[in-house]
């Protein structure tokens, strides 16, 4: 064999195993978990503290944040027994202090209550549609009426309320046609190689200089500001300064009142609305003094009750509570404990009075 | 997965070498892996709606390529037989009325062949084109339904499917169709088997957004994967690489976070903004496009395999046609082969039964098949009226363009003359390409909104007052934006104009010692790397 040949051997075999031992590492937490960045990877719960989303996206030092981040404590009722479902988006499946949503307003309202976004996420996309699937019916006894209770960030609410899928119970979760094999993903890959050791340097190098240069963060968080050091989603600040008229706010409403007619009819279901107003519809004036909230949680709490719909208007209930704290972290989308803890009071307020209302709820 | 992640630099990291460390016997199949697990890694379902797509289309491949095959002989022997009768008529006449009943009997039979290559073919189309609707086209057509509906019965509406679309259905479409018509045509004549058509419709540098190359080109490379590493191969396909990065990472997406919240959200950002904005997005589609492309052609080469260019610098083109000729080649040559030419063909063919001066026939088939071509075209890119009327703009400028070229050069001729310019001096050739940008660049207004109205208000804003708040839109990066820009155009005009320029360049690069070199490319890299932004957006083009 020629001494050419060799060498570009060797350079293949290494390339090679470069690129398996990134594969594996991705896969394998054994080898993994070793080289990962403590608290970037967000989705471990076994870890004490963990970095905004914000932050792990655009990895600027000014903005590094350690929240707290126990291990969880979760409940585990079947769906038979509980008196109220809750189904959300990410506000309801990261555990704020060791708590995930469900278990804290369990603990706070004393009623049983089924976690249904630990077993299928897409119960806040498509609760009809995911209720079908997991034979739930209003026909069968163990089934009596129950309050679903369903959270949608705000930026995400119309887009869902509009989607022909949320008040549909014939349709056939994408999730089930779209099965994508954990085995072949690259994208895990880039995820784990982008939180672990080995790119750290040049990351936070490339992250600290840009920011430095042109004042910009390097990713979709492209929003920030330096008092106090904050960071915002770009989708936030579009949604927050898009001008919404009555038109609009009508065609969502009566998405969410057609959703609330067939969850009675056909599940025996009291639906309870809540909207999570979005960090920048919030604080969106420390980046923009100028900055005029569209009223969009407001206006749809109001169209929202006249339809007979049970909502909560979490914008007024938080900004009342925004101007001398923060309810939110400073480099992640959600709230923090202060602000969960305010809209879960809300909500255990709400339960218990159509508990009231309704006389034969469970 | 897009080319400009890092989870496709894992991958190459992994099947690049795999693929040459393997046995030659092996390299085929590691390749076919490959395009798999590309093509599995974003929708792991769809796979098998593709291979029965594949399977499907191979399934008329096969009937079409037995009649053809099959006939040729007969065709051959008739050709004989007639060469033959020209020899010498009267010994001919003898031995056709000897062999008549036989020879009418294999005309029928070779008519009979004829009609069933035809339906096979037909039908292998029109598999393809309602396959491609059903996936792409039964939501666009279900809202347009129910809106047409809800006009006379308000409480009825149709019931919507839920449909996820295969990775890179339309093109796939397209190639799958290439591929019936280049053998229904006699174009490709060579053997194909199953294994080597799938490694075809699946190869995976162009299964996202193409190039949509032939099967005369890409078939025989494919047939034949079992060369070694070839160090030039390397170095050219990771240059490539490199420059489609730059394309992509460092100019389309740094533009595209700068300009996508404006025209998004028209109605928020001001005329001179949206100004701004709209010529950016030209430059933005074009280096996103150009820049995956040059991505695609890279990986391929790095495996040994050429593709075609799909670019060829369009913003310097002189006229609509030139541009279409330049701008997404292999689309605009396969619309012309399969679409325009046929077409222009049928309604002379037509016009000319009628009588007609051959002046008006040209005009009218002429005019007919630009106007079908580029609203095929346009829909193909999206389920939107949005697309559907930028494939009419586009047939209108060329129509346009096409009945007064005689009277613009008059015109232009009598106004330079005038002005005391030379008629065929640079200024004209900077005015054409000026104007053809900008009818360009408005059309991608079309092409780039969410809504007609969006589209709407953008125009009106920028009529209305094209300078407003312009210096807000001057950021620090905005300005690092331009100069980028600015220096990729240069390089792009010299590659254009002053070819000389840039060889020389490249010699006297290749001249500098091998570790030199090396540092020079390690830099371009760490630039790319340091000034790009990775993993943040698809292709624009990979969603049609």
């Amino acid at each position: 064999m020629r001494s050419s040949d060799s060498i570009k051997k060797i350079l293949l075999l290494t390339l090679l195993s470069a690129g398996l031992f990134v594969l594996l590492s991705s896969k394998l937490h054994v080898i993994g978990d070793l080289l990962i960045i403590p608290g970037l990877d967000y989705y471990t719960f076994n870890k004490t503290v963990r970095y905004g989303d914000l932050y792990r996206m655009s990895r600027v030092s000014e903005f590094k944040e350690e929240i707290p981040y126990p291990p969880p404590e979760l409940i585990f009722n079947t769906m038979e027994e509980s008196d109220v479902i809750s189904a959300g988006d990410s506000f309801f499946q990261i555990p704020i202090n060791g708590l995930m949503f469900a278990a804290a307003l369990e603990k706070l309202c004393g009623k049983k209550v089924y976690d249904a976004t630990q077993i299928d996420e897409e119960y806040c996309k498509r609760p009809a549609g995911v209720l079908e699937l997991a034979g739930y019916t209003a026909d069968s006894a163990l089934f009596k009426e129950k309050i679903f209770l369903l959270e949608c960030v705000e930026r995400y609410s119309p887009e869902r309320a509009k989607s022909k899928y949320l008040a549909s119970s014939k349709e056939v979760a994408v999730k089930y046609l779209s099965l994508s094999v954990n085995i072949l993903s690259f994208i895990s890959a880039d995820e784990w190689l982008q939180s672990s050791f080995l790119l750290k340097a040049p990351l936070e190098f490339k992250a600290d200089t840009y920011f430095r240069l042109f004042n910009r963060l390097p990713a979709d968080a492209s929003i920030h500001t330096l008092k106090p050091p904050m960071l915002f989603y770009n989708e936030d600040k579009e949604f927050a300064e898009n001008k919404i008229d009555s038109v609009y706010i009508e065609d969502v409403a009566n998405s969410i009142k057609k959703l609330s007619s067939l969850l009675k009819e056909k599940y025996n279901l009291v639906l309870l609305y809540v909207v999570i107003p979005d960090k920048y519809s919030l604080y969106g004036s420390y980046v923009n003094p100028e900055f005029q909230y569209n009223g969009y949680i407001p206006k749809l709490t109001e169209s929202l009750k006249s339809k007979g719909v049970y909502t909560i208007d979490t914008y007024t209930l938080l900004k009342q509570n925004s101007y001398n704290d923060l309810l939110f972290y400073r480099s992640d989308t959600h709230f923090n404990v202060r602000g969960r803890d305010l809209l879960l009071g809300e909500c255990a307020n709400q339960i218990n009075q159509i508990i009231k209302r309704n006389g034969n709820l469970k | 997965m897009l080319f400009s992640s890092i989870a496709f630099l894992i991958f190459l990291m992994i099947f690049f070498p795999l693929f040459y460390l393997s046995g030659k016997k092996a390299r085929p199949v590691v390749f076919m892996l490959s395009s798999l697990f590309f093509y599995m890694n974003t929708q792991t379902f769809y796979i098998a709606v593709t291979i029965l797509w594949i399977l499907a289309n191979f399934f008329f491949i096969s009937k079409l390529k037995n009649l053809s095959d099959k006939s040729l002989p007969e065709r051959s022997s008739e050709r004989s037989s007639e060469r033959s009768s020209e020899r010498s008529p009267e010994r001919s006449s003898e031995r056709s009325s000897e062999r008549s009943p036989e020879r009418s009997s294999a005309e029928v039979l070779s008519a009979a062949k004829r009609k069933r290559k035809k339906f096979y073919f037909i039908s292998g189309v029109c598999f393809n084109v309602f396959a491609l609707f059903f996936f792409k086209y039964t939501l666009f057509l279900t809202d347009n339904a129910n809106s047409l509906i809800h006009i006379f019965i308000p409480s009825f509406s149709l019931p919507y499917l839920s449909i996820l679309i295969p990775l890179g259905i339309s093109f796939i479409t397209f190639k799958s169709i290439s591929f019936l018509i280049e053998i229904y045509r006699g174009n490709y004549n060579k053997s194909v088997g199953l294994f080597n058509y799938a490694q075809y419709i699946l190869f995976f540098p162009g299964v996202l957004a193409g190039p949509i190359d032939r099967p005369g080109k890409l078939m025989p490379q494919l047939e034949n994967l079992k060369q070694d590493l070839n160090i030039n191969d390397l170095k050219k396909g990771l240059a490539f690489i490199l420059w489609g990065l730059f394309q992509k990472a460092v100019i389309a997406d740094r533009i595209g976070l700068l300009i996508n919240g404006g025209l998004n959200n028209p109605e928020n950002s001001s005329g001179g903004e949206l100004l701004i904005f709209v010529f950016l997005y030209s430059v933005q589609i074009y280096c996103d496009f150009a820049g995956y492309s040059n991505i695609a052609l890279g990986t391929a080469k790095l495996f040994g395999i050429d593709i075609m260019q799909n670019f060829e610098r369009p913003y310097f083109s002189k006229s609509i046609g030139e541009f279409w000729r330049k701008w997404h080649i292999s689309l605009s040559s396969w619309l012309r082969d399969y679409l325009f030419l046929p077409l222009a063909y049928k309604y002379a063919r037509k016009l000319t039964l009628r009588n007609l001066e051959l002046k008006s026939v040209e005009r009218y088939s002429y005019v007919m098949s630009v106007l079908i071509t580029m609203l095929i075209a346009g829909f193909w890119h999206g389920a939107g009226w949005t697309f559907v009327f930028w494939g009419f703009l586009m047939a209108f400028y060329m129509i346009f363009g096409f009945y007064t070229k005689k009277f613009r050069r008059r015109f232009f001729a009598e106004l330079f003359r005038k002005a005391g310019f030379k008629y065929n001096s640079k200024i004209k050739a900077v005015i054409q390409t000026s104007v053809n940008f900008l009818l360009i660049t408005f059309a991608w207004i079309f092409f780039r909104a969410e809504s007609f109205s969006s589209a709407i208000i953008t125009i009106r804003k920028i009529l209305m007052n094209p300078f407003e708040n312009v210096s807000s839109v001057f950021s620090h990066e905005m300005i690092f934006a331009g100069f980028l820009v600015f220096v990729y155009f240069t390089i792009e005009y010299l590659q254009n104009k002053k070819p000389r320029i840039i060889k020389s360049s490249a010699k006297s690069i290749n001249a500098v010692p091998a570790v030199y070199r090396f540092v020079l490319y390690v830099f371009a890299a760490f630039f790319i790397f340091s000034a790009g932004y990775f993993s943040i957006s698809q292709f624009i083009y990979a969603q049609f």
